[in-house]
């Protein structure tokens, strides 16, 4: 054995959605990057659902593709099935999703990875940390006592400590088949970092030629496709359509006579599971009243003949499952292949994290994803991608890259972890996003082209043409504005909500645009004049946000001091750490007194003594 | 950094002989350019102007004085304009209600000293009084709060936070689960009825403001009735001395004479009017005009008739003007009359006490019946249970117009994540009664009464 120690920019542990943006962006950025994971051939696996985007979800994605990420890119390739969703309302909250070829997605992304230059992949098990004087320098596998970094960021889903339950059975595993990560759990303690625990489920995968498709109805898929990714024109693959079906009245008497064998009812498991995706008990037990619940079918890839039913996760004993989707209308004679699952795991508690996912207490260790208490692909996916992002920057001797909370859902997401310790799975919804109206899937790249493009990960190409179009629809708008028509103008008339741009020059009010408009260009335009109104009142409150967002907290900070500050909301600030007055009014239980008069000693300080202040942030 | 400009009350709560009104921050002069009247352009600092101010109908509400300072020279370091008014709180309150509605902002407690040590007007070693002054007040309010919690204000405030976070959630679900068969049955013209009952509600309590006020300021009482009939010696008699209890003070309408008791232990303010008059039609609508208005802030009028009159054709007209007003009808000059020779008493809507302004008789006669309409006024109020203050009401209204434009693009079809906004509007702003919420309630609320989740 050579005693050759290898040494490496930035480490990365854990090859999930986190864990492949995290190694990629650093890489990108032309620092030297290993990805560590148990298993190549688990990379990038969809351990659940077989889709990307969704409410909010899609909004993620497409910020990710904005900043230079991959998923949307490796999403498009796999997709076997467009849909756009809240078509009947307005654009800020349409949104984007794909069914995928779980397989084909998880091997677009590992062959990614492994043509990436300056990324080293290698599948072992990490095992510790190493710490010293409160900074990172390496890991341990269990074949490798060093591995050197500057950088590391752990990135290990549902792993650590991972407990699944089927029935009352349950076995130490990552995910169902795979190894649970105790030791790096215990490590990760031993350095003193405080653990919670979450929950959460699968449901049964089954045998698509047990499926009676004449009771079930067919969900097409969209006619009008729209790849996630400024790099996709096209989706490659075959567009197939999922099913939609019923639970019985057999369903409820099935589930309710078998509840005491449920691990959850009886106790057994005490993490929280999200309640956004309940259980199929829990549907039943929370909401007797409803006759029926939907459950949806989807392929698992176009190559397999396992199906995922969405809408029935469960941890009931096998037996009980089997009799609960046989009585499922079309599903009379099911075979299941998997059966469903729960998974109790720990994850560290997000007061522990700055904006940057930098821990706090040990420098140049980062978090990203289903760690910090989050739930979904997309979720990890960005956190991945700022982990990768701030610990490259940070390497790189640069400013550090925090996307604000009217900037991006990213930001939404990143800012709520820290203002609150997680209770569930945090997910992202677009009820999260106080500026919803500004952040839409449609201006993802006027909104974050810049960041990428400063960064190095958007390409001077994609940043021109970006730059390009936002200039055409300026110009565009401006122009509507100045072109009288009757006793208004012609961006007036098109506030109307039958008039569409189109029209415009069909009715020869306007000259047809000089510029070639494309569908986006033009859907933009529509929304930048229609929504005006709401979309000026949003940024008025983020222009009165921004006062509070720019005054930074230090770490240090010793709310104590502050004269006449609640003990409740001392108590609340010390446990939060906000790092910005903006956060520090969002904790709950913290009110604007309590603000002013934090305000009032950081100013103090900011007077009395600049230096000291500048040390501490 | 403080661009927005604060408006707040400098003088204690209560009644006083002078109110004054400050107001802080870049937007001060364009505020009283619209508020007073006549504003000069140039304003010398710190030199105090004479003003009118009036209110958005155009009626005057009080003669007042202004002085002006200029940043940085002045307490805030702010240009700052303080309005001297009369001490009535009904007016303190109009004049700031009418700031606010030109685009002020209330002051938090204490910010005007903060925004004096922000700007580097106090010593830095004064910092912490400064905080304490904050906290000091803090607390007085998260006393308040705390307090209203229990009471049936906050209990009905925080009833209609909870049905407004409910038909948000299902909003919002509709939003972030489109595919859900539960959440898309969202209606709205169910939707618009449960709004409507909240806007009720909300128009009961911003009522209940109006009728709290009236308690906080006292019950009014005015004496009216044509001239000479002794409505001034029923004043005296009331205050039982000549002039030195009937302090006058000049009101907006010059002519009305104010007094003050204290009856049941509830502040009785009585009024002296000048009297009307049939003359000619002109100045008969015009007397009947300034009584109406006095009239408006009474809650009780004493209409006093001549016993010596042979007719009361004159007052009938005016007792029919004001029929809509609780009335107290008094028969003066007894002495001179004797009662069953009075022919016209039947004609009278009630039966009437008689009196004698001269000779004290009959006194204790209309003082029992002030006091029986005094208990009944304010065991009626607190019927309520509740009475709103002034930042509450400014909650209030507020909510109310946030809802009232939310409907209205219901009703235009507008999309849900756009009348959303305004239903945020009304929720935050209804919270800040009873102390701000997360948005985490929102999705507690979806998940509770939605059966979510694929
Ligand atoms: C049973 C189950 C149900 C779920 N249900 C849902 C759902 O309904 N909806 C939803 O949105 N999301 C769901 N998820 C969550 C979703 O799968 C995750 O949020 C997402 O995959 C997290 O990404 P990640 O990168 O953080 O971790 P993961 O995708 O879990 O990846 C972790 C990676 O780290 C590797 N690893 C772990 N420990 C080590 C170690 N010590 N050394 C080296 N490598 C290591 C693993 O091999 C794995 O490749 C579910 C997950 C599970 C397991
Ligand atoms: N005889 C008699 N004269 C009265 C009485 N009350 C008032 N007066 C007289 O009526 C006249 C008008 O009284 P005043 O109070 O000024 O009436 P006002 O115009 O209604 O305010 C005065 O000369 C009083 O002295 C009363 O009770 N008896
Ligand atoms: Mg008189």
């Amino acid at each position: 054995m050579s005693n050759f120690i290898e040494q490496y920019d930035v480490i990365v542990v854990g090859g999930g959605h986190a864990g492949c943006e995290a190694a990629l962006a650093p890489a990108r950025m032309g620092l030297k990057t290993l990805m560590v994971t148990m298993n190549l051939d688990t990379i990038a696996q969809m351990s659940c659902n077989p889709a990307i985007g969704g409410l909010a979800k899609g909004h993620l994605v497409k910020e990710i593709d904005a900043l230079g990420g991959e998923m949307a890119r490796v999403a498009d390739l796999s997709a076997i099935q467009f849909r756009r969703l809240n078509t009947k309302k307005g654009p800020a909250v349409w949104a984007s999703r794909v069914q995928s070829d779980k397989k084909i997605y998880q091997f677009t992304m590992k062959q990614t990875l492994e043509k990436q230059h300056n990324l080293t992949l290698l599948q072992d098990t990490v095992t510790d940390i190493h710490i010293t004087n409160k900074k990172v320098t390496g890991i341990s596998t269990r074949y490798k006592p060093l591995i050197k970094a500057h950088r590391v960021i752990i990135s290990t889903g549902t792993f650590l400590n991972g407990l699944i339950y089927i029935g009352k059975k349950s076995c130490e595993s990552g995910r169902f088949g795979e190894f649970s990560s105790k030791r790096l759990s215990q490590s990760l303690k031993n350095e003193g970092f405080k653990l919670g625990r979450l929950k959460t489920g699968t449901p049964p995968r089954i045998l698509r030629r047990s499926v009676d498709f004449n009771k079930v109805q067919t969900q097409p898929p969209d006619d009008i496709k729209i790849p996630f990714s400024r790099l996709i024109k096209k989706f490659p693959l075959e567009q197939i359509p999922c099913y939609i079906t019923y639970t019985t009245q057999n369903t409820k008497e099935v589930i309710r006579n078998n509840l005491d064998k449920s691990p959850l009812y009886s106790g057994i498991i005490k993490g929280i599971g999200p309640r956004y995706c309940p259980s199929i008990e829990d549907k039943i037990v929370k909401f007797p009243d409803k006759e029926k619940h939907q459950i949806f079918i989807e392929p698992e890839g176009l190559t397999t003949e396992e199906m995922y039913l969405n809408g029935a996760s469960s941890s009931l004993p096998e037996d009980v499952q089997q009799d609960i989707m046989r009585s499922i209308t079309g599903l009379e004679n099911v075979q299941i292949m998997r059966y469903a699952y729960g998974i109790e795991y720990d994850f560290i508690t997000t007061d522990q994290i700055l904006p940057t996912l930098e821990t706090r207490t040990v420098s140049g260790l980062y978090l990203a994803g289903q760690i910090n208490g989050t739930s979904g692909y997309e979720e990890a996916a960005a956190q991945g991608l700022m982990a990768g992002i701030n610990a490259a920057l940070s390497i790189q001797g640069k400013d550090s890259l925090i996307i604000k909370r009217h900037e991006g859902y990213i930001g939404v997401m990143i800012d709520d972890l820290i203002i609150k310790i997680p209770e569930e799975p945090y997910r992202m919804f677009t009820s999260r996003a106080e500026y919803r109206l500004l952040l839409r899937e449609d201006n993802a790249y006027q909104r974050f082209v810049s960041y990428g493009h400063n960064i190095g990960l958007v390409p001077d190409k994609v940043y021109d043409e970006v730059m390009y179009h936002i200039k055409k629809v300026k110009t565009e708008v401006k122009r509507l504005n100045e072109i009288k028509y009757q006793d208004m103008t012609a961006a007036k008339y098109l506030k109307r909500p039958e008039i569409r741009y189109n029209d415009l020059a069909e009715k020869n009010i306007i000259k047809p645009s000089a510029d070639n408009l494309n569908n986006n260009d033009i859907n933009q335009i529509e929304i930048e004049i229609k929504y005006e109104g709401y979309i000026a009142k949003q940024q008025a409150q983020v222009k009165k946000m921004r006062k509070y967002e720019s005054w930074k907290i230090p770490q240090s900070f010793d709310y104590k001091k502050v004269v006449g500050l609640r003990s409740e909301a001392a108590e609340k600030l010390m446990q939060n750490k906000p790092v910005t007055l903006g956060q520090a009014l969002r904790i709950s239980g913290v009110n604007p007194v309590d603000i002013q008069l934090v305000m009032i000693y950081l100013e103090r300080l900011n007077r009395s003594d600049k230096k000291t202040l500048n040390r501490l942030l | 950094m403080y661009k927005d400009t604060i408006v707040a009350r400098t003088t204690a709560e209560g009644q006083g002989a002078v109110g004054m009104v400050r107001l802080s921050g870049d937007q001060c002069l364009r505020i009283i350019a619209k508020l007073i009247n006549p504003v000069k352009t140039e304003l010398v600092p710190r030199r105090l102007y004479l003003g009118k101010i009036y209110d958005l109908k155009n009626n005057v509400i009080d003669e007042i004085t202004y002085i002006f300072c200029q940043s940085p020279s002045s307490f805030t370091g702010e240009d700052t304009v303080e309005i001297f008014s009369h001490g009535s709180p009904v007016i303190i309150n109009m004049i700031i209600d009418l700031c606010l509605s030109l685009g002020a902002r209330m002051a938090l407690p204490g910010e005007f000293t903060k925004r004096a040590f922000m700007n580097g007007k106090i010593d830095l070693t004064q910092a912490e009084s400064v905080a304490e002054l904050v906290s000091a007040q803090a607390e007085e309010e998260v006393k308040i709060a705390a307090q209203m919690l229990g009471g049936s204000f906050g209990r009905k405030i925080k009833s209609i936070r909870e049905e407004l976070l409910l038909i948000i959630g299902w909003v919002e679900a509709s939003i972030d689960f489109p595919e859900e068969d539960d959440a898309t049955t969202f209606n709205r013209d169910n939707l618009l009825g449960r709004i409507k009952n909240i806007m009720d509600t909300i128009t009961l309590m911003i009522s209940s403001y109006t009728e709290g006020q009236r308690i906080r300021n006292g019950v009014h009482i005015t004496i009216a009735g044509l001239t000479n009939v002794g409505k001034s010696s029923l004043m005296n008699v009331l205050f039982d001395k000549e002039k030195s209890i009937v302090t006058p003070i000049h009101g907006t309408t010059r002519d009305v004479i104010e007094g003050t008791l204290t009856i049941s232990g509830i502040r009785v303010v009585f009024r002296d009017t000048a009297g009307i008059r049939k003359t000619d039609c002109a100045i008969e609508k015009e007397g009947i005009k300034r009584t109406k208005k006095v009239l408006s802030q009474t809650d009780l009028l004493i209409y006093l008739i001549d016993a010596e009159k042979k007719s009361v054709q004159e007052d009938l007209f005016f007792i029919n003007e004001f029929k809509d007003k609780k009335i107290i009808y008094a028969v003066n000059k007894i002495d001179c009359v004797n009662k069953e020779n009075i022919r016209w008493i039947n004609k009278i809507p009630q039966y009437p006490c008689f009196i004698s302004a001269l000779k004290h008789e009959g006194i204790k006669e209309i003082k029992i019946q002030v006091e029986n309409f005094i208990k009944k006024f304010t065991s009626q109020k607190s019927n309520l249970g509740y009475t709103v203050n002034q930042r509450h009401y400014n909650c209030l209204k507020d909510g109310l117009e946030f809802l009232r434009k939310a409907c209205a693009e219901i009703k235009q079809n507008v999309s849900e994540e756009l009348f959303l906004e305004y239903m945020y509007d009304a929720k935050n702003r209804l919270s800040e009664i009873i102390g701000e919420i997360s948005p985490e309630d929102i999705l507690n609320s979806i998940f509770s009464n939605f059966c979510i989740g694929k």
